[in-house]
């Protein structure tokens, strides 16, 4: 299903241009760039665009076409329709605007061009959007800009349903180089006159090359339907919801068309289905890159967090933000407490958070870290850890590596603070980052990714 | 299909009677104060010497939603004497009662609201919440889609911002979970079983010892 969208073995460029500075140049640089399969331009003004031929209309184009994308006024698209029909054409994505969110004739418009595609079985994705990416096949079937992504568009398992044209651009640029996170499929929905948020849940539910799910939605189509998908898998589904405000949901009407619902019903019946809902895009990109690590997990409510830190006050504001949201901090075993006293001097005893620059000072950053690592890790009171690490050039890629090892083993994930001067920090953010363990500069996105990590994982266990 | 609900839609009615949504919801697992529907002043006088002192009378008929408003309820009733003064009184009050439902007047200060809403996005909805007066102030409510299960429902309980008062708080007993966790399934059972109902209220849920009782209903039809 919906595989002549993601897997098309031909596709049509309505409205592919060889002017630069039009959209419909970048589509067609793009498509050219990672597609293997037929392309075929058309535009009447051009017989040949980027070396390959181009038609003047669909009718045209010689042989059958499974899918078309289209850039052209959407005063054409009824018609467009009927002539893609005749030439086998499966689905159309229709990147421009001009439909339900211009007012009466773009609502007369994309109901007409609705009307045709039923009758003729063709799927219809958009309009207003950014079409999609699949970043394993470097597919970037879009209008986004070709020179902005290739160099840090990075295949993986994150896919994400974006209804939103700049947001998916911006914030998938933001989300790619942000940290270590690949996608799978980027899928950009606009006004989801036809194919919605469902369709594409439950393509990526069954995608192998998708692990976690990342939305940023401003209306569902059908919330039964979209809650009832999310609850049957276990992958991650992460939803920011736009619209939640009175005023926000007057902006989402204007930019989308979107009729947002009772916001408190639909976030009711997110947590009913186990879905993570998040309220920033940074926020978004940060679960989805943390899911997308894959560290094992196994947490229980009667456990706890740990918490090490180099700083008394970090310790305490973490404590905080814990508890805020509801993510309780572990009753460290004597044993424990005691293994790590080791490391103190005799008139000090470490108390949990452990704060545990007396030690460092006596011992330096990594026997600490290290040791008191894993002293914690074995506490059976402890399910994950908030490590706080100074950024300093003492510590090196290898005790990442180490650290990575010790969850992999204890199937114990950390989330790691980093903090001292930025460009160490940025620089050990990256280091920790590629050895799989989900790094912040801020402590409360900290505790947001463990805290949505540790509820899902509570209602929808690892193998 | 229940009989009340059945008779009610065939009389094309806009909302059960407080006493035939007693029923409704009674069906479905809540608790509900003891009451009876007297049609006499001798039947009203009967009940409440049966179920003992005091009570709550309250004017009964489908027209009477907002029966406070009406001033058609009167509380804190202690004697024989009383209730048949307030039966007349009653009585005397509107046309068309369907008698006069006289209730065990229920004692806690600890109110809470469960309702069932229909929702253009996720159909029946259960609604559970702090209720009484402070229900449209705080807004400390929260939603499931119906049909819920057991552990959907303890869920809802957790979530709420006022989930303390659900505790041991000041010397009354912690809630019965499970006994207010049946009764959120059962108010989402009910909209998924009947397409006739709109919407059910149930304001205040009054916390009575360690058991959630209903001590006003209303079930609003299509």
């Amino acid at each position: 299903m919906l595989d002549y969208f993601f897997n098309p073995k031909s596709v049509a460029i309505i409205g592919a241009s060889d002017n630069k500075n039009k959209g419909g140049y970048q589509i067609i640089k793009n498509v050219m760039a990672g597609f293997r399969g037929k392309i075929y331009p058309v535009n009447k003004s051009y017989t040949e665009i980027l070396g390959i031929p181009c038609y003047p209309d669909v009718a045209s184009i010689p042989g059958n076409i499974d899918l078309a994308i289209y850039f052209i006024p959407s005063k054409e698209l009824p018609h467009t329709v009927n002539e893609c029909a005749k030439k086998g054409v499966k689905g159309i994505i229709i990147e421009s605007g001009g439909f339900n969110e211009a007012g009466a004739e773009g609502i007369k418009l994309q109901k007409h061009a609705l009307e045709n595609a039923a009758k003729a079985g063709i799927r219809l994705w958009g309009p207003n959007c950014m079409g999609f990416i699949d970043g394993n096949k470097t597919y970037v079937f879009s209008f986004i800009n070709s020179l902005v992504w290739p160099d840090v568009l990075r295949g993986g398992n994150v896919g994400l349903i974006v209804q939103s044209g700049m947001l998916s651009a911006g914030f998938l640029l933001h989300a790619l180089q942000e940290g270590v996170m690949g996608v799978s499929k980027v899928c950009s929905i606009g006004n989801k006159c036809d194919i919605d948020e469902s369709d594409i849940l439950e393509y990526m539910i069954k995608d192998k090359d998708t692990e976690v799910i990342a939305c940023y939605l401003e209306s569902l189509v059908d919330g039964r339907k979209f809650v009832n998908l999310a609850k049957k898998t276990n992958k991650p589904v992460i939803v920011l919801m736009g619209g939640r405000s009175q005023e926000g949901a007057k902006a989402a009407q204007s930019h989308t068309a979107s009729l947002s619902g009772n916001y408190r019903v639909t976030s009711g019946a997110f947590r009913q289905a186990g879905i993570i809902e998040v309220f920033d895009p940074a926020e978004l990109t940060d679960m989805a890159r943390a899911f997308g690590k894959n560290m094992p997990f196994y947490p229980q409510p009667q456990k706890g967090t740990a918490i090490l830190t180099f700083s008394g006050g970090a310790g305490t504001i973490t404590v905080d933000l814990m508890e805020d949201c509801g993510l309780p901090l572990a009753k460290l075993s004597q044993g424990t407490l005691d293994s790590v006293a080791e490391l103190f001097p005799p008139w000090n005893k470490p108390d949990h958070p452990l704060d545990l620059w007396i030690a460092i000072e006596r011992h330096g950053f990594e026997k600490v870290f290290r040791n008191s690592l894993t002293a914690v890790i074995n506490d059976p009171a402890v399910d994950s850890i908030i490590f706080h690490s100074y950024a300093t050039p003492l510590i090196g890629q290898e005790f990442f590596d180490e650290l990575a090892a010790l969850i992999k083993k204890h199937k114990k994930p950390a989330v790691l603070w980093v903090e001292g001067r930025k460009d160490f920090a940025e620089h050990l953010r990256g280091i920790a980052e590629n050895a799989g363990l989900p790094a912040f500069r801020e402590l409360n996105r900290c505790v947001t990714v463990l805290n949505g990590m540790k509820r899902h994982f509570i209602k929808k266990p690892m193998a | 299909m229940l009989d009340v609900i059945k008779k009610a839609v065939k009389n094309g009615q806009k909302n059960l009677s407080e006493y035939e949504s007693r029923l409704v919801i009674e069906s479905a697992g809540v608790f509900v104060a003891a009451g009876v529907l007297a049609k006499t002043r001798g039947e009203a006088i009967q009940a409440a010497e049966t179920m003992g002192y005091p009570v709550v009378m309250k004017g009964c008929a489908a027209e009477l939603a907002h029966k406070t408003e009406a001033g058609m309820v009167a509380l804190n009733i202690t004697n024989a004497e009383e209730v048949a003064q307030v039966f007349d009184d009653l009585a005397g009050r509107a046309k068309n009662l369907d008698g006069i439902l006289v209730e065990k007047m229920v004692k806690g200060s600890r109110e809470f609201v469960i309702g069932l809403t229909r929702d253009p996005q996720f159909g029946p909805c259960v609604m559970f919440g702090l209720g009484g007066i402070f229900t449209e102030a705080l807004k400390d409510v929260t939603f499931r889609v119906a049909p819920l299960t057991q552990e959907d429902a303890l869920e809802m309980i957790d979530e709420i911002k006022t989930k303390k008062l659900l505790g041991a708080f000041r010397g009354s007993p912690a809630v019965d979970r499970n006994a207010l966790a049946k009764a959120l399934v059962g108010v989402g059972d009910l909209g998924m079983k009947y397409d006739s109902i709109a919407e059910i209220d149930i304001n205040p849920l009054i916390i009575c010892g360690d058991k959630p009782v209903a001590v006003d209903a209303l079930v609003v039809l299509k």
